[in-house]
């Protein structure tokens, strides 16, 4: 596929949080804080001035307010132009705030997402909500028994055990140790984690991304614009997403396709064929253990039924041929809702920039950035970052 | 960072509110009517044709997911068949753990693309296993109103 305009440069990137609970600043606050972050980290832009359109990610649910996008543009310099809020994954955002710079019509975009998960007193119940209520109202249970479902179904077609999901749980805490945004650092043992008890089996509390605060602003660019005011740029070879039926019962739950074909899309526009060799780092999505090993195989980056051998070999380690999550992932730097996918492509950019304290991957020039949009869903984002200019 | 901010936590203050959720009503549909009705009347489980693919959707629904063709074939299927994948939850919504965990899962019809979910029970959750074959156990005739709760559980056959 051809490019019709510009290439799409990372200009600024900004956050406030990373806590599991943040009282002295509201949504708006820290979303303002991550903001002013981000502009001057673009090179000191005004987004009065400067910035042409804003991309906000949102599910109102969470909010405790409903038409949570017309809550948005104060904190990000957006009153009185182009805003919109897509409901999904930051990652989503990310895909949208790109084509508008494909368009011509936008030069400079800023796409925004946070989460105040520590506000949710009833998280998941609200979660239950996104069910079908013709054919699931009548489960009252925990609304991660979807997790169950899948989780059991793909280790048993898959041969993965849950020593491997403890594995995978044991790299993402200890690989988080170290990155001063993690809030869910720890040194645990195999054996540990897999001492803990079922919450769903076969998932236990340790195979479930616990959650943070958070606030992401990015800044995207079109060449001309990145070349003048960035001296690190990085850049976005490919987008994809997609999503799967809304019938929960007619799913494959032996494989994330939803995942896969959003890989295929973005490698496809990032000219990819061998993603395993292409590629240098992956930030995939963990908000449940299983859910990395599925992933993984949906990018390609491991042959289907085979990334817990992968795991076991230690390839998906910090310092292995490709380092999955080497900042913690979701289970060890939290899970922050909608700014997910941002939290991802945020420990991509600072690898990508050389910027990664204390997590750094050496010589890191492509990666990966794949976000699920959490139970019950089944819609996923992929992303292609460069630091070498095409 | 462009402003102070307290960390003094004896003065930061919240405040807890309730987001009011007002009552709804879910429509159900030509295909959900269908599916609830003969679930009340006669007991069975209904799903949509598709010939175009080849397939009965179950839940049932009016048009095809992967040719986009209008469904209006219904068939009547048993509600029994088998265990595609099924989790035990041990926790509620706050983490407390249940008295009894919960045995929940994807019941696969024969000859169906898709299935119901529910619950299982008049089982131990240890002896429970993917492809154990189940059937419905209804509410009486009289009692049944018409959604998936005239379905109390499956149990193993």
């Amino acid at each position: 596929m051809v490019s019709l305009l510009s290439d799409v440069a990372i200009i600024g990137v900004g956050w406030y949080g990373f806590s599991p609970v943040t009282l002295e600043a509201s949504f708006r606050e820290m979303a303002f804080e991550a903001a002013v972050s981000a502009y001057e980290d673009a090179g000191d832009l005004d987004p009065r001035k400067d910035i042409d359109a804003f991309v906000t990610c949102e599910e109102d649910y969470w909010a405790g307010i409903s038409i949570t996008d017309e809550f948005m543009p104060d904190q990000l310099g957006g009153v009185l132009k182009p805003v919109y809020t897509v409901a999904g994954d930051g990652l989503q955002g990310i895909a949208s705030a790109y084509m508008k710079i494909k368009t011509g019509l936008f030069d400079t975009v800023v796409v925004e997402a946070h989460s105040k998960a520590s506000d949710i007193l009833t998280f998941h119940e609200i979660m239950n909500f996104g069910f079908d209520p013709l054919y699931t109202s009548h489960i009252d249970a925990h609304p991660y028994y979807l997790a169950g479902l899948e989780a059991n179904y793909y280790m048993l077609t898959s041969g993965v055990g849950r020593e491997h999901l403890a594995m995978i749980v044991e790299k993402n805490k200890r690989n988080a140790i170290t990155n001063p945004l993690a809030s869910y650092g720890s040194k645990l043992s195999v054996d540990e984690i897999l001492e803990a008890k079922y919450v769903v089996y076969p998932l236990s509390v340790m195979d479930i991304a616990p959650l943070i605060d958070v606030a992401i602003v990015f800044v995207l660019a079109t060449k001309d614009k990145a070349k003048k005011l960035s001296d690190n740029p990085i850049w976005i070879e490919g987008v994809g997403w997609a999503t799967e039926t809304n019938y929960i019962e007619t799913r494959n739950f032996g494989e994330a396709l939803y995942a896969r074909i959003a890989a295929d899309m973005a490698y496809r526009l990032a000219g990819i064929e061998d993603p395993k060799k292409q590629i240098d780092l992956a930030e995939i999505d963990d908000k449940f253990s299983y859910k990395e090993l599925m992933h993984v195989e949906a990018l390609k980056l491991s042959n289907r039924y085979s990334s817990h051998l992968d795991l076991e070999r230690g390839e998906f380690n910090r310092n292995g041929p490709l380092p999955v999550n080497p900042g913690g992932g979701f289970i060890g730097i939290g899970h922050g809702l909608e700014a997910g996918g941002l939290i991802k492509l945020l420990e991509a950019t600072l690898q990508l920039r050389g910027e990664a304290v204390g997590r750094q991957v050496k010589g890191v020039k492509r990666c990966v950035v794949q976000s699920w949009r959490d139970i019950p869903t089944a819609t996923g984002a992929v992303v292609v970052l460069s630091n070498e200019e095409v | 960072m462009s402003w102070d901010k307290s960390g003094d936590p004896r003065i930061l203050r919240r405040w807890f509110g309730d987001m009011e959720v007002k009552k709804h009503i879910y429509t159900m549909g030509i295909a959900g009517e269908i599916f609830m009705k003969n679930l009340k009347d006669k007991g069975v489980i209904t799903g949509s044709r598709c010939d175009e693919c080849e397939v009965i959707f179950v839940p049932p629904r009016s048009f095809c997911e992967y040719c986009f063709s209008e469904l209006t074939v219904y068939e009547e299927l048993e509600p029994k068949g088998y265990i595609e994948t099924f989790t035990i939850v041990y926790e509620d919504y706050h983490g407390e753990r249940l008295e009894k965990p919960l045995i929940i899962a994807l019941i696969a019809l024969p000859n169906a693309v898709g299935g119901i979910i529910h619950y299982i029970r008049e089982v131990e959750p240890e002896d429970v296993y993917i492809d154990m074959e189940v059937e419905a156990v209804l509410k009486p005739r009289d009692e049944r109103a018409g959604n998936l709760s005239d379905i109390l559980y499956f149990k193993p056959t």
